[in-house]
C-alpha cells in the first residue's frame, strides 16, 4: 500500500460515517479507477453503507413460531413452578390443613348454591385476534406430568357459536364430551368452531380426572371482521 | 417502544401482572420489545436465525423466572438485553470449550471459500455476511451498532437504554464504525 492508498483508505473510512465532499468524492474516484484494490473496498464499503440505509427495525421481527414456542414453555414452566412449591413443616401442615378445613366449612356454607367456581375470575393464558370469515380451531391445552387415563373434556358452547362440520348432527350439538388418556407433558384437544353472530360467546370446557375438574373457557369477542380469542384457566378442583 | 432509562407505567403494570403468573401480560411485554432484543441476538450470533431463535427464547424465558427480580430501575428491554448478552457469553464459553458448533458460530473470521459467500449476491446474503462480520466486533461495539444501525436508535436513545452517557454512546460508535469499517476492507472480495 503506497502513501496515496494509505490516504484513500482513510478517506473510506470517513465515507462510512459521513457524506464525502464533491472534491473527495473525485479524488476517490480517481484513484479507484486506476487502484482495483482501493476499488474494490471503496465497493464494500458503499454496499455495507446500502444495506444499512436499506435495512429496516421490523426486518428483524422474530418469527412467529418463537412466539408460539415460548408459549408453550411458559405453560409448562409456570406447571412446573405450581408444583415446586416450598413443603411446609408437619407442625405448620396440621395447623394450615385444620385452618383451611375451617375456612372451606364456613364458606361452603355460603357459597354451594352458587356457580362452583365463583371467585376464581381465571387467569389469561393468551390473547389474538384472527379473522372473523374463517372457522376457528380452538386447541385446549393440558400439561400432564404424567400419563392420566380415562379423561373427560366437557365442551359446551354458548349460543352464537356452532361446531364446524360437514355433518348437521354435529353443528346443531351444543355440549361434547371427548374421552381419551392424556400423555406426560403437552396434551393438546383441538376442534373448530364458527361464530355466527358478532358479540362476545364463551367455550367452557371442564375436564375430570383423578377426582378433579379442571375448566378452561375460551372467550370469543366477535367484530365485524375479526375476533379476539382469549384463552383462560382456572384453579383445579376436587369433583 | 419505550426507550426511557425507568420502566414506563404501561410496562410497569404489566410486570406487576407477570409477577402474578399472567402468561398474557409477559407476552405482551415481551411484544413491544422483541424486535430490538430479536435484532441484538441475530447480531451476536452472527446471522445464525436457528441459534439466534434458541437464545432468546432461553432469555425469556429466564427473564420470566427472574421477572420478581427486576426492579424496574431501568427498561424492560434494557433488562432483557443484559440476560440475553449473559446468556450468549455463557453460550460461547460453553460452544467453545466443547467444540461442538460449526465456525461460524463462534464468530472466527470470515471464510473465503464457503459458498454461500462466494455467491453472496442477494442482499440477504450479503446482510448475513455483514452480521458475521458485526458478530466478530465485541459484544458492546454490538451492541451500539445494533441499536443505531440496525434498530435506528438515535444517539441519545441509545443513551437512556443502555444507561450510558451521551458522549460514551457517541464515543463507543465511532469506535465500533471504525472497527467495522476495518472489517468490511479486510473482507472486501467477499462483496464483490
Amino acid at each position: 500500500m503506497d502513501d496515496r492508498c494509505r490516504q484513500i483508505d482513510a478517506l473510506l473510512t470517513e465515507a462510512m460515517t459521513r457524506e464525502l465532499s464533491p472534491e473527495e468524492r473525485c479524488s476517490l474516484d480517481q484513484h479507484c479507477a486506476s487502484c482495483p484494490d482501493c476499488a474494490a473496498a471503496y465497493r464494500a464499503l458503499l454496499t455495507t453503507r446500502e444495506l444499512l440505509r436499506n435495512h429496516r427495525p421490523e426486518d428483524d421481527a422474530p418469527p412467529t413460531i418463537l412466539r408460539e414456542n415460548l408459549h408453550r414453555r411458559l405453560v409448562e414452566e409456570q406447571a412446573q413452578q405450581a408444583g415446586k412449591r416450598p413443603a411446609l413443616g408437619l407442625r405448620w401442615k396440621l395447623a394450615f390443613g385444620v385452618s383451611v378445613c375451617m375456612l372451606l366449612t364456613i364458606l361452603g356454607y355460603f357459597l354451594m348454591p352458587a356457580f362452583p367456581d365463583k371467585g376464581d375470575e381465571g387467569t389469561i393464558l393468551s390473547r389474538t385476534t384472527v379473522d372473523a370469515k374463517e372457522p376457528l380451531t380452538i386447541k385446549i391445552t393440558y400439561t400432564a406430568d404424567r400419563p392420566l387415563t380415562d379423561v373427560a373434556v366437557t365442551i359446551r358452547l354458548d349460543e352464537g357459536i356452532s361446531f364446524y362440520s360437514d355433518d348437521e348432527k354435529l353443528r346443531s350439538l351444543r355440549e361434547y364430551t371427548w374421552h381419551g388418556d392424556l400423555r406426560t407433558g403437552i396434551n393438546e384437544i383441538p376442534f373448530v368452531v364458527t361464530v355466527e353472530r358478532m358479540g362476545t360467546h364463551r367455550i367452557r370446557t371442564e375436564a375430570s380426572y383423578d377426582d378433579y375438574r379442571h375448566r378452561h373457557d375460551v372467550e370469543l369477542q366477535a367484530e365485524q371482521r375479526t375476533v379476539i380469542v382469549t384463552y383462560l384457566s382456572y384453579k383445579k378442583r376436587p369433583l | 417502544m419505550n426507550t426511557q432509562g425507568n420502566i414506563s407505567p404501561v410496562d410497569k403494570e404489566l410486570v406487576e401482572r407477570a409477577r402474578r403468573g399472567e402468561i398474557a401480560a409477559f407476552e405482551t411485554l415481551v411484544r413491544s420489545h422483541e424486535t430490538k432484543v430479536f435484532s441484538f441476538a441475530l447480531n451476536i450470533t452472527g446471522g445464525d436465525h436457528e441459534l439466534a431463535q434458541d437464545i432468546m427464547q432461553d432469555a425469556l424465558i429466564h427473564a420470566y423466572r427472574g421477572i420478581s427480580s427486576f426492579r424496574g430501575d431501568c427498561s424492560f428491554s434494557s433488562w432483557l438485553w443484559r440476560i440475553l448478552k449473559n446468556d450468549f457469553l455463557r453460550y460461547r464459553e460453553h460452544a467453545a470449550f466443547s467444540r461442538e458448533e460449526p465456525d461460524n458460530r463462534k464468530g472466527n473470521a470470515v471464510d473465503d471459500h464457503e459458498p454461500a459467500v462466494e455467491l453472496a449476491i442477494m442482499r440477504q446474503e450479503r446482510l448475513l455476511l455483514l452480521r458475521r462480520l458485526v458478530a466478530q466486533l465485541s459484544i458492546e461495539d454490538q451492541e451500539v451498532i445494533t441499536l443505531i444501525e440496525f434498530q435506528e436508535l438515535s444517539v441519545d436513545e441509545v443513551a437512556a437504554l443502555t444507561a450510558m452517557s451521551i458522549e460514551a454512546v457517541k464515543s463507543r460508535l465511532h469506535r465500533a464504525r471504525g472497527r467495522l469499517t476495518e472489517l468490511v476492507k479486510k473482507n472486501k472480495n467477499l462483496f464483490l
